[in-house]
């Protein structure tokens, strides 16, 4: 069966011309994987596959105008970007919690900035901060995206990454004094 | 723009962030630690294995202890080349283990050479105590192999014995001599005398002089008659060293 299937080229020339079987030729053939993929994210079987249908109906929007070189990356980055945001809205804290979460982050930008000079794009920012956790030990980098990224709280860090709070707290804290030097040595203005 | 703003700001930008690192903190899953609780099986485990260890060592040095090949002579009349090339073909342990029978098994092993006038037939007593010894050995478990013939140098004490594996072929190329009566005698040169013993393939053993068990048909096929043999004999000599390993 899977030798009758369509190639990358043909399912995209089905988007194209906006047939409906590029979906379910798509379904078959790349399906299955991407279930995987996020249900490695969700750690549930319905937000997966709720997932992926969201990926094929984000592919159908997209394609055309964009026509990816390789069907199977693009599907994959979509069902990831889709997970992510999916456990983040379900992880992210509520009114009070968030707003601790602000008021770290507050920490972080009450840094001297250039005097001059426009303020840098949230792309720029978000490059800078990358580089920045490249540098950070695995354990530091994973606790800051998980605070500040999917927004958990201290103590469902702390049960995921078998520390207790007042380490994460600590590890946190240290992260974001590194990070507000960081930024401050590369001019970011906010 | 205050500081709340800012970190608004920076909140977004975090979404901007390399998907690579979203997807490790998704993914990742901190190693279990070893904690006191995980050692403890561990722990045993290495003990059971190091207890182990140490008594298959143990066990080695005690079967590892060899008798040291008797020195080869330069000059060997016939008695003395099959003495000397079971000697240098002796079953490792049988010697040490005959050993420590006491000092009357050594003394009376050194008569079998310097005293001649000490000899005297095997007696069937002797016999026995001879198969005793050998079956005590068998359980101390420096064993004769079960299903192989035994070559036996005795003395007349019947304590000391040397014992050689020899093959069926070679015991019954043994038998066969025996049974035509060529080249075989019986003798009272306790310099000459050698025995013949068989461990059946559960472990028995028989000697010469010993009664046969009738339940046993095949294994009395490889037990002979004789108590004494002469191991002048040449084609003795040429069997022992065909066919003793």
């Amino acid at each position: 069966m899977s030798a009758e299937r369509l190639t990358d080229e043909q399912l995209i020339d089905l988007f194209w011309a906006r047939n409906e079987v590029a979906i379910q030729e798509t379904e078959l053939k790349y399906g299955k994987n991407l279930r995987y993929r996020a249900y490695e994210i969700l750690h549930s079987e319905q937000d997966a596959e709720e997932c992926v249908n969201d990926t094929f109906l984000a592919a159908w929007n997209r394609i055309p105008p964009e026509r990816p070189e390789s069907l199977h990356a693009f599907l994959t980055q979509i069902t990831k970007n889709l997970s992510h945001k999916r456990f983040r809205d379900a992880h992210r804290l509520k009114r009070g919690g968030m707003n601790n979460v602000f008021v770290e982050l507050e920490e972080i930008a009450d840094y001297d900035e250039p005097d001059s000079g426009e303020e840098d794009s949230g792309e720029r920012i978000g490059e800078c901060i990358s580089e920045f956790l490249r540098t950070q030990k695995q354990d530091k980098r994973v606790a800051f995206v998980k605070r500040y990224y999917y927004s958990e709280s201290i103590e469902q860090i702390a049960s995921e990454l078998q520390m207790n709070e007042a380490n994460v707290r600590q590890i946190l804290s240290r992260t974001r004094k590194a990070l507000q030097e960081y930024l401050r040595k590369e001019g970011i203005r906010l | 723009m205050n500081n709340r703003e800012k970190a608004k700001k920076l909140f977004q930008s975090l979404e901007k962030i390399d998907p690579a690192l979203i997807d490790e903190a998704a993914e990742y899953h901190p190693q279990k630690k070893l904690t006191l609780k995980r050692w403890i099986p561990i722990a045993s485990a290495a003990v059971v294995l190091v207890l182990a260890l140490s008594l298959t060592a143990l066990f080695s040095i005690n079967h590892g202890a060899m008798a040291p090949a008797p020195e080869q002579k330069d000059t060997i009349d016939s008695a003395e080349a099959v003495s000397s090339y079971l000697d240098r073909q002796v079953v490792s342990g049988y010697d040490s283990i005959a050993a420590q029978e006491g000092a009357e098994s050594a003394n009376a092993s050194d008569d079998i050479k310097t005293d001649p006038d000490t000899h005297s037939s095997a007696p069937v007593d002797q016999a026995n105590r001879d198969a005793e010894t050998v079956m005590e050995m068998d359980r101390d478990g420096a064993l004769p192999q079960i299903g192989e013939p035994l070559l036996v140098w005795l003395n007349e004490e019947g304590t000391r014995v040397r014992l050689y594996q020899i093959s069926r072929e070679g015991s019954r190329a043994i038998k066969q001599l025996m049974e035509d009566e060529d080249g075989f005698e019986p003798t009272d040169d306790p310099d000459q005398e050698i025995g013949i013993w068989i461990v059946d393939e559960d472990g028995a053993v028989y000697a010469p002089g010993l009664p046969a068990d009738d339940s046993r048909q095949g294994s009395k096929e490889l037990i002979f008659g004789k108590a004494t043999l002469n191991q002048n004999s040449p084609k003795l000599l040429d069997i022992v060293q065909t066919y003793v390993h």
